[in-house]
């Protein structure tokens, strides 16, 4: 077995994690199996507390909606805004960084200062004012933590590439008469994604707290169960109904939680001499 | 003396191109929505009567070619003119500078918080690396990192306020208190503790880790061994030597983070109904009133890039390598 | 017999386990006296280093560990003295100098504090310190002490920066002075400087020298007496005289056989009609200092040369002579400002496209770091046979060639399914080799090709260059700052400084009757002349 893979299959932070995830994965794959009604629903008396109707042991809300059916269904969104949001942007940040990386000069000025700009803004702010632009919808939320979330993909890239570039490897390339996409495809791009592999881990995490936090404020997708949204909407009965809120926000700190262990763990395994933790 | 001028002046000419971009990213904004821009900026949910309508379209002359749009937009912004919000009857410059003294405290607050616990948690777990210490730092940083703020904000409130009832839950004084002067400050104090606290923790985490990071880098530096050889005792060894090299580093990237505390704002001032411009983002979010919305973006964007540019001047004179190569 | 002033006696280091070393050094027994410099010398991975870290107490605890022997100094054991009563001792009894010059002092500290430091630690008052400064940075003749006192490192060249760091070791006049590899990360005029004033030092002040060093020459000029070492254990202990003289232990004779020489024997006549011709080369580099104004660096400066087939020249010079940008032009690495390069007639700075890719069929590089000019990710054979595949050469062919090459550089076939970091530095020093001849080129340019090798794989590495050179007929350009180096390989050499030409000539020549005064000036400074010069009796004068 590969060293690396072996050394991040044996440290218990990435067991922790990956089971966490694993069982978030299966939940949101078998919700309609498992909750066969649509999580909108009323299934049982309002306010019902948990642990004491062996149906709904998580309780309801208040309008009688099963909590834990509305965690298993907030699961499908929370991973698939979170994969797909980072998708996005490690495709835009790796064009980006590797771009700008690789010439140099006043196209890299360019493109850094534009990277800069996005970083320097509020981006929660400006996330929220996208998804509210462009009507709540989960591709809105998408396509909004995209565009917050890739300028520290490119950063990233471009200082690996800006280093890589006058290594001597590439050089050799060069002079070899390798092309600048084969060199950039096949010398480059290659020794850079260790970071990169690390670093989307984290950053589907915080596309979950961000979402998350967008469907809080009310501007989730009206159409989709979202744990952020089952937060908002028991804020107000909280004195109440503790439970409401409590199951759902525990749920996402763990999933949270278990990316962070497995992207420091992938970090530690891709890296062993250098590690990145907490620079940006 | 000179280069001092200089650099200050390049960083603000560097500041004002930031805040344009950001006008005009406001501008882009309202054009990519869906619809009239006209309708969009008084709001979606159709309270604004017909007269109101015409009179944006002639105000952001919608008839006039784009660039022409483009540029009454932005000059009215830098004269000021924030725009006008149909729902409050108020201008939106008005409202927003109303609510930014509560924010301002909030976020400092929370900032200063952070920092200060971040770095001494960094600083013991990285001097200690490998040891319980360290462990123990690591395990709290990762879980106030994975925890959503406005969660661990209401559950604090279920705590803190409904169970044990030892802090206010919301607002920023108390409810018919006529209290002035010192009296006042410690109301509002006592009511600012939930809050910061709350904003603060994830930034912790972040400083927490970044000032790990920086000393175990540092840690092993060349210096540091010259600095042994030498024969330093440890606690000088660690201040001149080590801390000094590894918390540089830490203001700009703090500098950096601090900007996205006031994004952490709106959601600590809505679950805090603490009266900020946060609060006033949540308000005008649910009523889709997009010119108070896009005021708050750029109000927060200014506090930014005035934040980073404090902190760029600091590191600056902190750091003697910064003078001689500018 | 007198009481050494240190002796180390059977000193064992441990290894952390899954290593294929038990012991980073064992059994080490040496002894310094009084008033004697005694050089370690051996390669990497000797324990040369170790052995002056543990005497220091400066061993990274967590990976290397003291298991045996005891080091006595001062009737005391060190190694039995917990970590308060050692740091009385470094820095006021036992001071340390170490190799890079640019990352060894404190950058946000100016050097005069640094200085000051070593004073303040050991309790000398705070009314003497700021005239103590002083009169050691005048000590190690530091320019304008008053001034550079107050400066921070960023704004002192790598040899003041050494200075200054002698300046704290020599603070608390100690009784020995450990010096790792002081001068290796320096150029040679400074190294000569460096060595000169430690030497000086040394003898004013009577303190023992424990230096540490890979370089034969630099023993020669400095040492008393000399330890050899090889993997972690010592092999030959001896006076000056005896060991550089008349080695007893082989490995010492290998060696020193192995530190290239001057060579007397002039190289035969070169053939006639330039391959590469190189016209008023020039090539500024820009950077922005300050606010607007840009500021030009003349890299390399109206330099012209010309290299025939089956001849080898030499580029040699310090750093910033432009040496290495003149390579880098040859190979269109980087653009050319002024002047021409011609290759076969062809004007090389404006090819393009295809005509670009036959160029580089025919111009290939060696590069200095064994480890970075490798892709870690890719396996060795493809690494060899990128080059082939990228100029249209079937794959069998390529692969044909690559087997072929592996051979000829001294490597089995089975080198090519394993990964760079599964090979030894020579090793891929090889392998670079065979990557430039896979695409049969009719220039090689090596660019500090043997600089970061053992001086026993040197040796090896240049034989395989000369061997290759004269079998494939190839024009070499021989990019290097060692002139030992150059010396033994080279027909003909160009003297760079500052991106200008000093002189060129065919090496016996130039090396042998240098006639500009910076020429005279280099080779002056290479360590260990005398004992080159003569070595059946080494010069004993200045010991």
């Amino acid at each position: 077995m590969n060293p690396s893979l072996r050394r991040f299959l044996t440290d218990p932070k990435a067991v922790i994690g990956l089971t966490i995830l694993i069982v978030t994965l299966a939940a949101a794959l078998l919700a309609p199996v498992l909750f066969p009604r649509d999580p909108w629903q009323m299934v049982s008396r309002p306010f019902l507390p948990p642990f004491q109707d062996a149906r709904y042991w998580l309780g309801t809300d208040m309008l009688g909606r099963d909590i834990l059916a509305g965690i298993a269904y907030g699961a499908q969104m929370s991973l698939i805004v979170g994969v797909a949001s980072t998708a996005a942007a490690l495709i835009l940040g790796i064009l980006v960084g590797a771009f700008a990386g690789y010439n140099g000069g006043w196209i890299d000025d360019a493109l850094m200062r534009g990277t800069e700009f996005f970083q320097t803004i509020p981006t929660f702010v400006f996330a929220l004012l996208m998804v509210a632009i462009l009507a709540p919808s989960i591709t809105s939320i998408i396509i909004a933590i995209c565009v917050v979330s890739w300028p520290p993909v490119a950063r990233l890239v471009r200082s690996e590439f800006a280093t890589l570039r006058s290594r001597e490897f590439v050089k050799a390339a060069r002079v070899l008469g390798e092309s600048n996409s084969r060199i950039i495809f096949t010398q480059i791009l290659p020794n850079t994604l260790s970071p990169v592999i690390a670093m989307s881990s984290l950053m589907v995490a915080s596309a979950i707290l961000t979402e998350a936090a967008i469907s809080f404020l009310g501007l989730g997708d009206p159409n989709r169960m979202s744990w952020g949204y089952m937060i908002g909407a028991s804020r107000t009965v909280i004195r109440q109904a503790w439970w409401m809120s409590f199951f759902p926000g525990l749920v996402i700190l763990l999933v949270v939680l278990a990316l962070n262990l497995v992207g420091e763990t992938l970090n530690d395994a891709l890296n062993p001499r250098l590690s990145r933790k907490g620079r940006q | 003396m000179m280069r001092i001028v200089l650099a200050v002046a390049l960083r603000l000419l560097k500041a004002a191109a930031v805040v344009l971009a950001i006008v005009l990213l406001n501008f882009v904004l309202i054009r990519l929505a869906p619809g009239d821009p006209a309708s969009v900026i008084a709001g979606q949910a159709g309270a604004a009567d017909e007269q109101f309508m015409a009179q944006l379209r002639e105000q952001f002359g919608l008839d006039q070619p784009l660039y022409i749009q483009a540029y009454t937009y932005v000059s009215g912004i830098l004269q000021g003119d924030l725009g006008y919000s149909y729902r409050q009857a108020m201008p939106v410059s008005d409202l927003i500078l109303e609510r930014l003294p509560a924010t301002l405290l909030l976020t400092g607050t929370a900032f200063v918080l952070a920092l200060v616990a971040g770095v001494a948690m960094g600083a013991a777990a990285g001097l200690n690396a490998g040891k319980a210490t360290d462990f123990i730092v690591s395990v709290v940083s990762l879980i106030f990192y994975a925890t959503p703020l406005f969660w661990i904000g209401l559950m604090a409130i279920l705590l803190f306020s409904v169970t044990l009832d030892w802090l206010p839950a919301y607002g920023m004084v108390s409810t018919g208190s006529r209290a002035t002067g010192w009296a006042r400050a410690a109301d509002i104090a006592w009511h600012l503790v939930l809050p910061a606290v709350t904003l603060g923790l994830f930034y912790t985490a972040v400083y927490a880790r970044m000032t790990r990071a920086s000393i175990l880098e540092v840690r092993d530096m060349d210096f540091v061994r010259t600095a042994r050889a030498k024969g330093l005792r440890r606690g000088p060894l660690i201040r001149r030597h080590i801390l000094r090299n590894a918390l540089l580093p830490i203001v700009t990237l703090a500098g950096i983070q601090a900007g996205q505390l006031v994004g952490g704002a709106i959601l600590t001032e809505t679950v805090f109904a603490w009266p900020g411009i946060g609060r006033l983002a949540f308000d005008a979010l649910v009523q889709r009133d997009y010119q108070v919305l896009l005021g708050v973006f750029l109000i927060t964007s200014v506090m930014v890039v005035v934040f980073n540019m404090i902190t760029d001047l600091v590191y600056r004179l902190v750091d003697p390598r910064i003078g001689a190569t500018a | 017999m007198t009481t050494p002033l240190l002796s180390i006696e059977d000193l064992t280091v441990a290894l952390p386990g899954g290593g294929d070393r038990r012991h980073a050094i064992s059994n080490v027994t040496l002894r310094l006296n009084r008033g004697e410099v005694l050089c370690i010398v051996g390669e990497s991975g000797s324990g040369k280093s170790i052995t002056a870290s543990a005497v220091m107490g400066l061993l990274p605890g967590d990976q290397l560990k003291v298991t045996g022997g005891q080091i006595r100094f001062d009737g005391r054991n060190l190694l039995d003295l917990d970590e308060n009563a050692m740091r009385r001792i470094r820095g006021d009894r036992i001071a340390m100098i170490f190799q890079e010059p640019m990352t060894s002092l404190n950058p946000v500290m100016t050097v005069g504090r640094q200085i000051e430091e070593v004073l303040e630690t050991h309790d000398v008052p705070a009314a003497e310190r700021p005239a103590k400064v002083l009169e050691l940075a005048r000590a190690v003749d530091l320019p304008d002490p008053e001034e550079i006192v107050k400066r921070y490192p960023f704004g002192l060249s790598g040899g003041q920066r050494q200075r200054v760091m002698i300046a704290m070791a020599l603070a608390l006049e100690p009784d020995i002075l450990i010096a790792d590899e002081p001068t290796t990360a320096l150029d040679v005029t400074t190294q000569a400087q460096i060595l000169d004033l430690i030497r000086n030092l040394q003898r004013a002040r009577g303190m023992g020298v424990l230096f540490i060093t890979h370089d034969f020459g630099v023993v020669a000029d400095i040492a008393d007496r000399v330890a050899v070492m090889q993997q972690g254990r010592l092999v030959e202990e001896g006076p000056i005289e005896q060991v550089l003289v008349r080695p007893s232990h082989p490995y010492t004779q290998k060696l020193i056989a192995a530190v290239p020489r001057f060579r007397t024997a002039r190289p035969e006549a070169v053939p006639e009609g330039p391959l590469l011709r190189v016209k008023d080369l020039t090539k500024i580099y820009r950077s922005r200092r300050g606010f607007g104004a840009m500021r030009e660096t003349r890299a390399v400066d109206a330099v012209s040369f010309e290299i025939a087939r089956g001849e080898t020249l030499g580029l040699v010079g310090e750093s910033g002579s432009g040496k290495s940008t003149i390579g880098q032009c040859i190979l269109r690495l980087a653009s050319i400002d002024g002047g021409e390069v011609l290759f076969d007639g062809k004007n090389v700075g404006t090819l393009q496209g295809h005509d670009l890719l036959a160029y580089r069929g025919r111009a290939q590089m060696v590069f200095q770091d064994p480890f970075a000019s490798l892709n870690p990710r890719h396996r060795v054979g493809r690494s060899i046979m990128a080059g082939p595949l990228a100029h249209g050469v079937p794959r069998a062919e390529a692969e044909r060639r690559m087997n072929a090459l592996l051979e000829r550089v001294g490597l089995d076939a089975g080198a090519a399914s394993r990964f760079p970091h599964e090979f030894s530095g020579g090793q891929r020093q090889r392998i670079g080799i065979a990557r430039a001849l896979a695409v049969q080129p009719d220039l090689l340019v090596a660019d500090e090709a043997v600089s970061a090798l053992d001086v026993s794989v040197q040796a090896q590495v240049l034989d395989l260059l000369r061997e290759i050179r004269r079998e494939l007929d190839l024009a070499m350009l021989f990019i290097t700052h060692d002139l030992r180096v150059a010396s033994q390989i080279c027909d003909r050499v160009v003297v760079l400084h500052q991106g200008k030409i000093v002189e060129q000539g065919v090496v016996t020549d130039v090396f042998g009757h240098p006639e500009q005064p910076y020429t005279q000036s280099l080779i002056a400074a290479v360590p260990g002349r005398s004992w080159h010069g003569d070595q059946r009796e080494p010069e004993t004068s200045n010991i």
